[in-house]
């Protein structure tokens, strides 16, 4: 894979930038913005997660729900009963998510195609008749309230906004960390390899279906710790907060920025966030709106933002070249 | 003796229940059906179709009040259904789905977001608010101690007729033969002859006409409103799942089978109960035989 030279200073120089940005960002922010940077900084685990089940070829349309799941896990186990720690449902919220993906993986990545994107869906909706149906202990539409802020830690609690930025920020920032690493190890380019052709990866050996399974399950794994920070950051989860609606923000997110790069969806995000901000005063017409943008993306630029940044890279390489020739 | 009879009303009830969800069932998914066997696209905004049926039939029902006898405003209300969706699902193949038709990933995320565009739509022309409709055919059977409505009796016979039309229409029509060639082959039927633009709006009429005769006859029996399509539409996807997609067969198998296990649930009064055993037996299927029922396996 090319541009990935060692010795590029422009690009830890870039990534130490925006991490400058996003650490002073909410300081120069009134309240509101705040608020909506926080649930952006969540929805960069979302989307990149997503991301990262795409590489394997199927696009999981349980995503948000089964951010739900580790969202309803960690509500249940600090409240009144249990009162366990944040930091111990965390990583147990990514757990719960991991394991009812891999539950419905095996049935569900049985067939290729538009099976794994419909038999998700229904899982999904399946699993949302659950939180509706169990009055005890998920509390049916009214939701679990009153969830705990994240337990202090090193004497830091996180009451205000800017704390919970900051926690939010560093979790994101590792979990992105660990998936990158994922994404450009051997293990991600196999999984790559293996859409390109199923057959011909099996023919040289490589369990195909173990590779499929495994981005699935840790794609899910990091929607359920999406969903602890946003329990713990709204402090009330319900059913209709993980509906089919936010489920068509992620995969817009994932056509406006493109899937084939790591960056893609976190471009998408960031401009589909800043429409939707935008966009405020007429909250019902959003759907439409995403709507029509969906479908214009994917008639004149198939390839997403991603693809218009690779064509100018294109470019700029062939423009030096013929400069260099003369 | 009083036990006996109240369980052979209740074996009824659940028979005729069981009857006329499989006849809903395969009204509503068989389209979807049709339109993957062809066009190798999941049509997402199928239920928004459905949704669009349901409201052209109660508008043709609550504008000409007085003036035409009840059930034939109703039944030209279907008819308008049928035709104005059925335009619309052509419209939908000529404007999204042909020019990605290399991109059948794209066509169904397209969908996607047509099925929101129409959500909108149809929430700012008509309202949020739940409509009901009037008793069109007031009065019902009463067949071994069961009811049967008259409003779910036509239900019934619509889905009889429609389905048995259809297949004849595939079987013994031109036409027809050109919509099952591009069923099993695409390309090779193209090298025959079938014009595959053609056959793609023809299937995508038939297709959306489909659903919005199962919105339209439901009608009356379902809160009409503009989200009517979304919170049903992951039914018709284990349809076909179950049926092996791209068969018609398999659509009305697996409707028999999802019609009468729901049948059975609801009489407990447990819809979400209904959805999980559902999509469990939908996995179940996956996991044992992933080509459906009836798929060809491939």
């Amino acid at each position: 894979v090319e541009g990935e030279g060692r010795h590029n200073l422009k690009k830890p120089l870039g990534l130490a930038g925006l991490l400058l940005v996003m650490i002073v960002l909410p300081l120069a922010l009134p309240p509101y913005q705040d608020t909506v940077l926080i649930l952006f900084t969540i929805n960069i685990i979302l989307v990149v997660s997503f991301r990262l089940i795409t590489t394997m070829g199927g696009w999981s349309f349980a995503h948000v729900v089964l951010m739900g799941v580790g969202a309803y896990t960690s509500a249940l186990l600090t409240t009144e009963l249990l009162h366990w720690s944040f930091w111990l449902t965390l990583p147990l919220g990514g757990l719960a998510s991991a394991l009812i993906a891999f539950v419905i993986s095996f049935p569900c990545l049985r067939t290729k195609g538009f099976y794994f994107f419909i038999s998700t869906f229904a899982a999904g909706e399946a699993i949302r008749q659950v939180w509706i149906r169990f009055k005890v202990p998920f509390g049916s539409f009214d939701g679990i309230g009153g969830i705990i802020h994240p337990n202090p830690i090193f004497g830091i609690d996180f009451i205000g906004l800017l704390p919970n930025y900051y926690l939010v920020l560093s979790i994101t920032l590792l979990s992105v960390a660990i998936m990158y690493r994922l994404d450009k190890s051997r293990i991600g380019d196999t999984v790559k390899v293996i859409v390109l052709s199923e057959e011909l990866s099996k023919s040289i050996g490589i369990n195909t279906w173990g590779y499929k399974t495994m981005a699935f399950v840790v794609g899910s794994f990091f929607a359920g710790v999406t969903g602890v920070l946003f329990a713990h950051y709204v402090r009330f989860v319900s059913p209709m907060d993980f509906t089919g609606v936010y489920m068509f923000f992620v995969v817009i997110c994932a056509i406006v920025g493109g899937t084939a790069t790591f960056c893609g969806p976190i471009m998408g995000l960031v401009v589909v966030t800043l429409i939707t901000e935008f966009l405020r005063d007429f909250l019902e017409w959003v759907p439409l709106f995403y709507g029509l943008f969906i479908i214009a993306i994917l008639l004149f630029l198939p390839g997403g933002l991603e693809s218009l940044l690779k064509k100018t890279s294109y470019l700029g390489k062939k423009m030096r070249m013929v400069s260099e020739e003369r | 003796l009083v036990g006996e009879l109240m369980t052979l009303a209740v074996a009824a009830q659940l028979l005729l229940n069981g009857i006329m969800l499989t006849a809903f069932y395969c009204l509503f998914a068989v389209g979807l059906t049709l339109v993957f066997g062809v066009m190798k696209i999941i049509n997402f905004a199928h239920g928004e179709l459905f949704m669009l049926g349901a409201f052209v039939a109660w508008l043709a029902v609550s504008a000409g009040s007085n003036l035409i006898p009840l059930p034939l405003l109703f039944f030209l209300g279907v008819a308008a259904a049928m035709v104005v969706v059925g335009l619309l699902g052509i419209a939908q193949e000529r404007a999204i789905f042909r020019p990605l038709r290399t991109n059948p990933l794209g066509g169904f995320l397209a969908a996607f977001g047509l099925a929101y565009i129409l959500q909108v739509s149809a929430g700012k022309i008509f309202g949020v608010h739940e409509k009901g409709m009037p008793d069109i055919f007031p009065g019902y059977l009463e067949l071994a101690g069961g009811i049967l409505t008259f409003q779910r009796l036509l239900v019934i016979l619509m889905a009889v007729v429609l389905i048995v039309s259809l297949w004849c229409f595939l079987q013994r029509t031109r036409l027809g033969r050109g919509v099952r060639a591009s069923s099993e082959d695409n390309e090779a039927a193209a090298v025959y002859g079938v014009d595959i633009n053609r056959t793609s709006a023809l299937v995508m009429f038939l297709g959306s006409a489909l659903a919005a005769t199962a919105g339209a006859l439901m009608a009356p029996s379902l809160m009409v409103e503009p989200y009517m399509g979304a919170k049903i539409i992951w039914k018709a996807f284990i349809i076909i799942i179950v049926g092996g997609m791209g068969s018609i067969g398999g659509t009305i198998v697996a409707s028999f089978i999802f019609g009468f296990v729901d049948s059975m649930i609801y009489i407990f009064g447990e819809p979400q109960l209904a959805t999980m055993v559902d999509v469990l037996i939908m996995l179940l299927v996956l996991a044992l035989k992933p080509e459906g029922v009836l798929g060809r396996g491939r």
